[in-house]
């Protein structure tokens, strides 16, 4: 194949195109993790969800969550943002730095935390969406390329609704980098 | 120059990062024997950065084929140590077919069934559940997960059930200079 009879605007320059996902893994920026097992049902609510704390200087900016049920039922998972979430919650310590060749690894600012068997719900905030998750499924969202961006002090979860009787098993697992303020 | 020159945007040609590693060579899949597990038993398959390899891998795909009729969850895990126990595979092959001799990469796919022994080493970043019969493809991670030499990625697979199931991994990386 040949461009030389062609106008010069019509050769073109190849570009790589990174994602800026991508970009920010090659700065040691990009994390990924899960919540612990998540257990809820028989009236009880319950909570996963990513905290970027008070003073911790970093914009969080979500790239992708994964919702996995372990039960046979259907579960309802709620998207709320910036709310004041019951329980303090557990912190998670399953997460690692996307980019592993940087020695010593990177640690996030933002935290990934989980609570079970709650009676309350959130408050203030923003119910933003909602997901319904089929049984023994793991729902995948990806390539948000930090279209949500949580400030220090805020938070992005996913609350769990009761069903009736029966006990769920669940577990969630997010991608994000971080940008310094 | 006319305001409308000024404006006349640049035409490129957008090439994702897999594909310009593939067209150098530099792209590899990889692919796990049958692995049995189930019935406490657990199943491992990963790519390992060998220490001193001069290399950094971009991680890209994985893929994970159930061929049983129940589900089971496959853990996704960064710098898990592989049982000394593992096989290296013999099914790997450079993604760009066009070059002779084909190239080989640094990072060696190992993998272990009917194993008993828990992972000791590493961090469980995410994990999915395969369903019935059926390939889970992951999305393109276009590199945001970086081996350095000495670590790995890997997936351990896992059922709570009695049956024995078999699954099958296949991974795709790249390999760039460090």
């Amino acid at each position: 194949m040949s461009l030389i009879l062609m106008k010069k605007e019509k050769q073109p320059k190849k570009v790589i195109v990174l994602s800026n996902a991508v970009y920010h893994s090659y700065l040691g920026e990009y994390f990924l993790g899960q919540t612990d097992v998540i257990t809820f049902g028989g009236g009880y609510n319950a909570w996963g969800g990513l905290i970027n704390p008070i003073g911790s200087n970093v914009n969080l900016f979500l790239n992708a969550y994964t919702i996995s049920n372990f039960s046979n039922q259907p579960l309802t998972a709620e998207g709320w943002l910036s709310s004041v979430l019951p329980d303090k919650g557990k912190i998670s310590a399953y997460f690692a730095a996307g980019n592993q060749s940087i020695t010593p690894p990177p640690i996030p600012k933002v935290q990934i935390k989980n609570a079970s068997f709650i009676s309350k719900t959130p408050i203030g905030g923003t119910y933003t969406f909602v997901r319904r998750v089929e049984p023994n499924q793991t729902l995948t969202k990806h390539d948000f390329q930090g279209m949500y961006i949580i400030p220090p002090g805020s938070s992005f979860a996913l609350f769990f609704l009761s069903p009736d009787k029966e006990q769920v098993n669940a577990q969630i697992a997010f991608g994000w980098w971080e940008e310094k303020e | 120059m006319s305001s409308k020159m000024r404006i006349q945007p640049i035409e490129v040609v957008d090439i994702t990062s897999p594909t310009m590693n593939s067209m150098l060579g530099r792209y590899f899949i990889g692919q796990t024997g049958a692995l049995s597990f189930g019935n406490k038993y657990t199943a491992w398959g990963g790519i390992v950065n060998p220490p001193g390899s001069g290399v950094n891998l971009y991680f890209d795909i994985f893929t994970i084929t159930n061929f049983s009729n129940q589900n089971f969850l496959g853990e996704i895990w960064l710098n898990a140590k592989p049982s000394s126990k593992a096989t290296i595979s013999s099914t790997v092959t450079p993604s760009n077919q066009s070059i002779s001799p084909p190239p080989r990469p640094k990072a060696v796919m190992l993998y272990t069934d009917y194993s008993t022994k828990p992972i000791t080493n590493g961090t469980n970043i995410f994990g999915r559940i395969i369903a019935p019969n059926s390939t889970l493809v992951s999305d393109s991670h276009k590199g945001s997960i970086i081996i350095g030499p000495g670590s790995s990625f890997s997936i351990l697979l896992k059922s709570q059930g009695p049956q024995i199931i078999i699954g099958t991994i296949v991974l795709t990386w790249w390999e760039e200079k460090i």
